[in-house]
């Protein structure tokens, strides 16, 4: 019986299995050798070159400039987001929900439904300096000083794609939590109600201990989408990646190696480093965020 | 063609990539070394019944153009499997297919960097279509049907590798009966623009506009600004990375001149944020008075070019009375690439389908689907030329031989080019001086020099 009932198992997994292996698996390992070429991605032709990539990659400027706006998006936009979207699932649960939470939610999570590339270009239209609808909002209410250039100068431009990021992203979050909140047993709340808690005790005391799991799964997501961004910066930025490197980040420096420049090799050893620096985060940010579980 | 870079670039953007750079780097498996570079022969005649694909780059000038060649091999070829495929992501599209050795057999090339293609000897040599017979004029050559230049571009280390197919000019682009609304003359030298520009600032519209989202569209023409100041040399040093090139005050000078325009107001505001097709709306909408923009922009701008705006294009203006070169230097030429690759499956029948496509009747109708003109001579008779198109004519006409395709960098080392255009922006956003901008440049070009994975052409 048993017998039969793993090998169906195993049949209906083997297909899939199979084309993540041809089609994911098997691209993402043959990184790892032409990182070590000097393969130009257009003929047969290409040299081993030992560690020669990652020797050039440790002394370019570019390369950097990107790590550094790739680590303070992984600082800063789980922190925005994870907050706000806390913030707002505590409020839709707030007594049991609000009037209209219903529809809140599927307001806050309409971004997410949207493909990146439509996002992407709906905000090009709302940063648009001249006739866009950020600064026409702004002069609309006599706020003329505070138009800018957005995307167009460096000083506002990472902030303004980190903007999009977090529009796009706090809706997901919001539906995460909402149904973790939801599953935590009302009786809790009543007592604790009774032991005198007030709203934000109970959500520092009993709401986060009780979902911190789902919020390290969000922390864990948000680090690892901070390490990319490639859509938003490609579609939006001056440049892309501009004015000036000033929104460069790694994963579209790798694709301007590869695609702009001709360097595979290069490209893929900013891919392996990449990598190895997603993997270091992803599990540093499950050790530092380890807690006790919680059972109800 | 100084516009491969862009158009390039540009339609990257228009098709708005969403697929994580990881996948794209998945498509490529590795490649089994295989060295070979046939070379075309005259001698060699096309078997009529190998089947024959034709990769179109469907942008600027669109597919339709490419229906009487292909109608007129199939009837030369009855027996041929003729195939029109299409795209507009050629590196993504046929990387894969040129590593496993089955490309196309004649492609359009817009995107794969031509410079490697030929350094790896991936494309054939195709200078022996130049000696062929012309295909619809009897007794002529092909080479002998072509407008100067053109057979000698597209040559890398003297081997004809690429067939340009149209001819354009990259300038600066009005309204004529704006200006002769105003009473403006178009000026010819820096200083005269800058007076100019406060004059026309008074009446409120913005002197200037730019493609400021893709800098590299006011980079030519703040470079030609210091080319005919300074003269042919300073091109050569900068093309050869030569130590100390942009560093030239002929360069300073210039970029001090274009950076003006962002210090004084003269730009129209938001302009360095604007995408090419906003900016060029709004000079179109007449909120501007000045646009960098290449040949194409008349196509481009399509029907939101109102019927009057008598769209004229004009070169560059030189810096001072004492230039050493010309006001009527403009780049241009020859420009596009087809190409037959090396290891195409029926390169004969590539090449005979070139040697069609430039035929007087295809090149006519290239110039009257898409309204541009073609490398061979007398293809444009008796089409009727738009304002756009006699003012380019004229700017041809008047440059004569002061003409090239670009500044050869730009051609040759994509990551030069590419930071080139990075300073631009922080040049008109006034993040740097322009004493920083040519160390800035001075830099990029020595990284170039000095990276031995970047293979160097001379001029």
């Amino acid at each position: 019986m048993h017998h039969g009932k793993y090998r169906f198992v195993l049949s209906l997994l083997l297909i899939p299995l199979g084309l993540y292996a041809v089609f994911v698996v098997s691209p993402y390992v043959q990184a790892f050798p032409i990182a070590f070429t000097d393969w130009e991605g257009l003929s047969a032709d290409y040299h081993y070159i030992g560690f020669g990539n990652f020797v050039t990659l440790f002394h370019d400027s570019v390369f950097w400039v990107a790590l550094r706006h790739n680590l303070f998006l992984l600082v800063s936009l789980p922190v925005i987001i994870v907050t706000l979207s806390l913030f707002f699932s505590a409020m839709l649960n707030y007594r049991g929900g609000v009037p209209g939470a219903k529809f809140y939610k599927v307001v806050y999570f309409f971004p997410s439904v949207l493909s990146i590339a439509v996002v992407g270009v709906l905000w090009q239209f709302i940063f648009e300096p001249r006739n866009g609808l950020l600064n026409g909002f702004l002069r609309a209410i006599g706020l003329d000083g505070l138009a800018q250039l957005w995307l167009g100068d460096g000083k506002t431009a990472l902030g303004s794609i980190m903007a999009v990021v977090v529009w796009g992203g706090v809706g997901f979050y919001v539906v995460l939590f909402t149904a973790a909140m939801a599953a935590i047993p009302r009786e809790l709340y009543e007592a604790a109600l009774l032991d005198g808690a007030g709203a934000f005790q109970s959500f520092w005391r009993l709401t986060l201990p009780l979902i911190w799991n789902t919020v390290q799964v969000a922390l864990a997501f948000q680090v690892i989408g901070a390490l990319d961004l490639f859509a938003l910066v490609k579609i939006l930025s001056v440049g892309p990646g501009g004015p000036d490197d000033a929104t460069q980040v790694i994963s579209l420096y790798m694709y301007t190696n590869a695609f702009t420049y001709g360097k595979f090799g290069y490209a893929s050893a900013i891919g392996v480093t990449l990598f190895a620096i997603n993997m270091i985060l992803t599990l540093l940010t499950f050790r530092l965020t380890r807690r006790e579980r919680v059972e109800y | 063609m100084s516009t491969a870079g862009k158009v390039d670039r540009r339609t990257l953007l228009r098709v708005a990539l969403a697929a994580p750079a990881v996948a794209a780097l998945a498509s490529c498996a590795k490649p089994v070394a295989d060295k070979s570079a046939p070379a075309a022969s005259t001698g060699a005649s096309v078997d009529g019944s190998k089947p024959l694909e034709f990769f179109n780059f469907d942008g600027g000038y669109g597919k339709e153009w490419t229906t009487m060649p292909l109608d007129l091999y199939r009837k030369e070829f009855p027996q041929a499997d003729v195939k029109l495929t299409s795209g507009q992501q050629l590196q993504q599209q046929l990387q894969p297919r040129f590593i496993q050795g089955n490309p196309p057999d004649l492609i359009e090339n817009v995107g794969l960097d031509g410079a490697t293609l030929a350094s790896k000897k991936q494309v054939m040599d195709i200078g022996a279509l130049l000696e062929m017979d012309a295909y619809d004029e009897p007794g002529k050559k092909v080479k002998d049907t072509l407008l100067p230049g053109v057979a000698e571009a597209g040559r890398y280390d003297g081997v004809k590798y690429e067939m340009p197919y149209v001819f354009g000019v990259g300038g600066i682009w009005y309204s004529k009966p704006l200006m002769d609304k105003h009473g403006w003359t178009y000026p010819k030298h820096w200083d005269e623009m800058l007076a100019l520009c406060e004059e026309i600032k008074k009446t409120g519209i913005a002197p200037w506009t730019y493609q400021g989202k893709f800098p590299g569209y006011l980079t030519n023409p703040m470079l030609m600004t210091a080319y005919k100041a300074a003269g042919p040399d300073l091109k050569k040093k900068v093309d050869n990375l030569e130590p100390n090139a942009w560093r030239d005050p002929a360069l300073i000078q210039a970029a001090e001149g274009y950076q003006e325009l962002a210090a004084k107001g003269y730009l129209l505001e938001g302009s360095q944020a604007l995408s090419h097709t906003q900016s060029q709306t709004y000079w179109a909408q007449g909120k501007a008075v000045f646009i960098p923009c290449g040949g194409w922009l008349e196509n481009e701008l399509g029907a939101i070019a109102p019927k009057d705006l008598g769209m004229t294009m004009v070169p560059v203006p030189g810096w001072s009375k004492d230039d050493k070169a010309p006001f009527e230097t403009v780049t241009g030429g020859p420009g596009g690439a087809l190409i037959v690759p090396a290891k195409a499956k029926n390169p004969q029948g590539g090449l005979e389908l070139l040697r069609i496509i430039l035929s007087k009747q295809c090149m006519k109708n290239f110039t009257e689907v898409t309204k541009s003109l073609t490398v061979v001579q007398g293809a444009a008779d008796g089409v009727e030329l738009s304002s756009a198109n006699k003012s380019m004519q004229d700017v041809i006409t008047a440059a004569g031989t002061n003409m090239f395709a670009d500044w050869s960098f730009r051609l040759w080392y994509k990551k030069l080019l590419d930071n080139s255009d990075k300073a631009m922006a922080a040049l008109m956003n006034r993040e740097v001086t322009p004493d920083e901008w040519s160390k800035q440049m001075q830099k990029y070009a020595d990284e170039t020099a000095k990276d031995p994975s970047i293979k160097k052409f001379h001029v």
